[in-house]
């Protein structure tokens, strides 16, 4: 079998091989839930595992953007993270906010970060231990060396690339792309308008996950991402307010290796309220076409 | 964050009731032919209507009991359907749960039959019920119809603090022959407002009762007679005078509840 590019995932075995290093609070590694239901983190997470808050603690409340440089190396020097450490992450619904602080991570430049694949529910669903108890951590003092302001995109780039030849991916659901659905029922992310950033084709996220939550193999991946794979233009992904599209910049760049790939993080919250900003909307999932017919 | 409202009538005079003000969402999930074979059973015979009543026990156990009204040959499908163990019938995802089913009839008439169901030990999949179980606190609901190639789904919570993540598992379960269509999420109201939808009409007494009502016939002065009618759609007069007298007759039967059987 075809390997990933990048050896960014970890089996549940290897961390489970990993749990005295994990649990004596040691620098060199440290393990985080990131989970889109924080709730669950307190039934039962991997022992040695801390929670991060995404809602708190990976966004900035007060600009709706990514932390600030200096929040970010407070918060991983908080537990206990240096700049030498390997991150691991996992979290509920497919890894979807872990891959989203797996892209924060290599944004603000951290060397190793790995997922562990299937996150959550694969880890539960394989009856692998639980635990309820808080791990111990020690403060260290983290530092961001260098910014890779080249995997994130702002909207100005996003619209002078409308006139280029740059692949746009949606990896919201087919209803939200066609813009049948304008805010999502129990999301306080509602836009005034509905549809798509031109030209942008719909690949949804969770095609990029198999059904037992992990990922998919890489000949399937590269499957699933065909219609933007062949061509040699940069690739921009986006969601609804970020976060999903993070897994899919995760499988672009790390287990497909595509070197040009941006990460849209206003996504369609900042665009559909944009005055000005074009929109298509109706337009068939082309993706969902595809798939069906491929059956 | 709590969403759900105490009502300002609670029963403060009895400590340990609390009101709470139910909240609802609803949404419709299509299915392609040859996905789901109790779903083929109502794209095949447009006239096959279901209700049900569902309850989550816990996130792998539910309940549920399903009116469905139709041609004899098609309730005898779905009965047979639901008996076989090999048979899914609920999963949304590629592949079948695996479970403990338990089946038996309340009611079988030619036109009518009345099932209960309960699944345990849900695993290998997942179903609007156990996603919702996950989600959602517990006391769920479910009220469904389904007809021809749709499931209508509406449920009912104390409160809606993390709908938006079994909207969004939904959408991220969901095979890919099966589609998605977005309901609305508030204020519970209302509770089986449309009975006599599940009054099952033959398609042609049913294409009659439509042509009728939008021209007019029902209205008080009628807008137009049934000879013009009649012209109108191309049909003899006796052949649309009895399509509406026959389902007229089934539509009063079914709002008293009286059996409608032929």
């Amino acid at each position: 079998m075809a390997e990933y590019a990048h050896d960014v995932l970890v089996s549940p075995e290897w961390v489970v091989d990993r749990f005295d290093e994990i649990q004596a609070d040691d620098p060199a590694l440290q393990l985080f839930e990131v989970s889109v239901d924080t709730d669950v983190y307190d039934d039962g997470h991997i022992p040695g595992a801390h929670s991060l808050d995404w809602n708190v603690e990976l966004q900035d409340p007060e600009t709706f953007d990514v932390l600030t440089r200096e929040d970010f190396e407070t918060l991983l020097g908080s537990y206990g993270v240096t700049s030498e450490t390997t991150v691991v992450l996992y979290g509920d619904m497919m890894n979807w906010f872990a891959a989203y602080a797996f892209w924060l991570l290599k944004y603000y430049g951290h060397p190793d970060v790995r997922l562990v694949n299937g996150g959550r529910d694969y880890w539960t669903r394989q009856s692998f231990p639980l635990s309820t108890e808080q791990p111990p951590v020690t403060e260290r003092k983290y530092e961001v060396t260098a910014v890779n302001d080249e995997i994130r995109v702002d909207r100005e780039i996003v619209n002078d690339a409308l006139d280029r030849d740059v692949s746009l991916v949606d990896v919201r659901s087919p209803e939200e792309y066609r813009g049948e659905v304008l805010a999502p029922p129990g999301w306080n992310e509602g836009v005034q308008r509905g549809g798509h950033i031109p030209g942008a084709i719909n690949i949804p996220w969770s095609q990029a996950v198999a059904e037992d939550g992990r990922f998919k193999p890489p000949e399937e991946l590269r499957h699933v991402y065909e219609p933007i794979l062949d061509s040699e233009t940069e690739i921009f992904v986006y969601c609804r307010i970020g976060e999903r599209s993070a897994l899919a910049w995760v499988v672009l760049h790390e287990l497909l290796g595509q070197e040009d790939v941006r990460h849209y993080y206003g996504s369609w919250v900042e665009w559909g309220n944009t005055v000005g900003a074009p929109i298509e909307r109706g337009r068939y999932a082309t993706q969902k076409l595809e798939t069906n017919s491929m059956q | 964050m709590r969403i759900y409202r105490v009502s300002t009538l609670s029963h403060s005079r009895f400590p340990g009731y609390e009101t709470v003000i139910m909240r609802e969402f609803t949404f419709g999930i299509e299915y392609e032919a040859n996905t789901d074979p109790v779903m083929d059973v109502f794209i095949n015979h447009p006239e096959v209507l279901a209700h049900s009543l569902d309850g989550c026990v816990t996130e792998d156990h539910f309940w549920r009991v399903e009116r469905i009204t139709g041609p004899t040959a098609a309730l005898n499908r779905i009965e047979e359907l639901r008996f076989d163990d090999s048979i899914c019938g609920e999963s949304i995802t590629e592949t079948d749960c695996r479970a403990t089913r338990h089946h038996d009839v309340l009611k079988r008439t030619n036109n009518e039959r009345v099932l209960y169901t309960y699944l345990e030990g849900i695993s290998g999949c997942e179903s609007v019920h156990t996603l919702a179980g996950r989600y959602l606190p517990s006391g769920l609901i479910f009220e469904t119809h389904r007809q021809e190639d749709r499931h209508d789904w509406r449920i009912l919570m104390r409160s809606d603090e993390k709908v938006g993540m079994l909207y969004d598992s939904l959408g991220a379960a969901l095979r890919s022959d099966l589609t998605f269509r977005m309901g609305h999420l508030r204020d519970a109201e209302g509770w089986q407002q449309d009975t006599l939808a599940a009054v099952s009409l033959p398609a042609s007494q049913r294409a009659a009762l439509h042509a009728a009502l939008d021209a007019g016939y029902y209205e008080t002065p009628r807008q137009i007679k049934l000879d013009d009618l009649a012209d109108q759609l191309d049909m003899p007069r006796s052949t649309l005078s009895y399509r509406l007298r026959q389902a007229e007759a089934k539509l009063a039967r079914g709002y008293i509840g009286e059996s409608v059987d032929d």
